[in-house]
């Protein structure tokens, strides 16, 4: 059973654009640079050839993560842990630390029983602390990379996930009830705690919200607007703008994830 | 065999047993949820998680469990699965009244190792009987689920009339870590009051829901709960 990789993992497929094959890849990659995305798509459409010369104007390198649907959080978690070694902004690690408090409150509010969630949650805390220099136990870029190709580091984004879904019910009632047929505890259950499960705008909504970090999406698919004006799309998702700290809102997005219908990776602005 | 169906909807029916810690899924018992930390006789917290530690505490350092005898494959994976299952193992004994439906057990010299006593529920051609279910843990639970099947003979669609097999989404694709193995074993409580007929790995059994014959369905899962899963007479 531990072999299922999906060769997508977040929405439908689409046969030009396949996300790496899952067991090829290491659960984070290596930083390359854009040039290999494009050599990757030489014979594919000219659109996504197109758009990937224009993401090379504001980007330069890309991380590649592991096809087995956990790849969003994994994407996002590590890219969260980076911009905390390289900024070493403890007032920003201060503030998620209360953040993911919370979360662990949502959570034992909703009746989850606290040792399926608090392994999860002292892993990414560990990690947290580790980046940050001066602490005896500090590491690097290298060992960072190393832990992260631990799965674990990445899964408790599914918990934080479900826990805000859970939560604000209300608000995200409306666009769950657009994509399936289901009520959000069903919807949580379903399709976002199974290991695996694709991640979709709700999921990323929801993440964004609970942790209070701004996220942005780029999204290489075949999409264009009218004819022979092609640009990429982006869309970034702001935590909402009325929590108890907006300083965040406004922020610009420092964490950018490449969208490929069935996949995330990390990207690397220049 | 398609097991691909989703079958959490049967868990959230009334008249099914409580599935996860869910609030709202569990009105019989409001207070199941623990308070914090008191796993750890020793009063220490296991803070540190051991995989991101080299030679740490083992969870069976702990003298009131035992020490599995073979330990192949020292893997951070498996240390966290052990951990976690320790963790299960001391909620279950601490809880043993909570559930009267269930009762885990662990193998004595193998924490990778369960079984599980489920009475079949009321109303149902199940009720009265005992069902044994084998569990079989992989090493890197919770991220993989784990591998269930019954031991006692039962007929069901659900479940491979010959190795017990369960085919229930929970213990494959809609796998979770929130999932316990308590709460597993209430899930598959649930199956055996809301069958699936229509992802069956019993086809005889299925077929019998299928076609409508509810009392060909009942009185074959009767019968083999007299035979299988009750004391015998006398």
């Amino acid at each position: 059973m531990g072999g299922d990789y999906y060769h997508s993992c977040c929405g439908d497929p689409d046969p030009d654009l396949r996300a790496p094959e899952g067991p090829k890849l290491p659960y984070v990659g290596d930083k390359e640079p854009l040039s290999t995305l494009a050599a990757e798509f030489q014979s594919g459409s000219p659109i996504l050839q197109e758009k990937i010369k224009l993401l090379g104007e504001q980007y330069d390198a890309l991380r590649r993560t592991r096809g087995d649907g956990n790849c969003f959080y994994r994407s996002f978690m590590f890219s969260y842990l980076e911009h905390i070694l390289e900024t070493q902004d403890k007032a920003e690690v201060e503030r998620i630390l209360k953040k993911i408090e919370q979360c662990k409150k949502t959570l034992a509010d909703l009746g989850y029983i606290e040792f399926t969630f608090e392994d999860f949650f002292s892993i990414f805390i560990d990690q947290l602390e580790s980046v940050l220099r001066g602490h005896e136990s500090s590491i690097g870029a290298e060992e960072l990379l190393e832990r992260t190709r631990d799965q674990m580091v990445s899964d408790y984004g599914l918990f934080v996930t479900s826990g805000e879904i859970q939560r604000r019910a209300e608000f995200f009632e409306p666009f769950i009830s657009g994509l399936t047929n289901s009520t959000v505890v069903q919807f949580c259950k379903a399709s976002v705690e199974p290991m695996g499960e694709e991640s979709d705008h709700v999921h990323i909504i929801a993440l964004s919200d609970a942790l209070g970090v701004p996220i942005r999406v780029m999204y290489l698919d075949r999409s264009s607007c009218d004819a022979g004006n092609i640009s990429v799309n982006h869309h970034d998702f702001s935590p909402e703008a009325n929590s108890s700290d907006g300083a965040a809102a406004a922020e610009k997005p420092y964490i950018t994830l490449l969208y490929r219908p069935g996949h995330y990776d990390i990207l690397y602005p220049k | 065999m398609d097991c691909s169906a989703r079958r959490w909807w049967v868990l959230g029916r009334k008249s099914g047993p409580s599935v996860i810690g869910s609030a709202h899924d569990s009105p019989t018992s409001p207070s199941r949820r623990l308070p914090p930390h008191n796993f750890f006789p020793t009063g220490q917290r296991l803070r540190v998680f051991p995989f991101v530690l080299l030679s740490g505490p083992s969870p069976s350092d702990d003298a009131t469990f035992p020490t599995p005898g073979s330990s192949s494959g020292e893997g951070s994976c498996e240390l966290a699965s052990r951990a976690r299952l320790f963790k299960e193992y001391k909620e279950v004994q601490r809880e043993k009244s909570a559930d009267p439906d269930i009762q885990l057990i662990c193998d004595d010299s193998n924490i990778f190792k369960w079984t599980a006593l489920i009475k079949g529920p009321s109303e149902t051609p199940f009720e009265g009987g005992v069902f044994q279910l084998a569990f079989s843990i992989p090493e890197q639970y919770p991220l993989l689920p784990p591998q269930v099947r019954f031991l006692t003979k039962i007929f069901h669609p659900n479940v491979h009339f010959k190795t017990g097999e369960i085919c229930l989404d929970i213990l494959k694709n809609a796998w979770s870590p929130a999932w316990t193995l308590q709460s597993v074993c209430r899930a598959i409580i649930a199956l055996m009051a809301h069958p699936e007929p229509d992802s069956p790995l019993n086809c005889d059994s299925g077929n019998l829901l299928r076609s409508g014959d509810i009392r060909g369905y009942q009185s074959m899962a009767r019968m083999y709960t007299r035979l299988a899963a009750m004391a015998k007479k006398g």
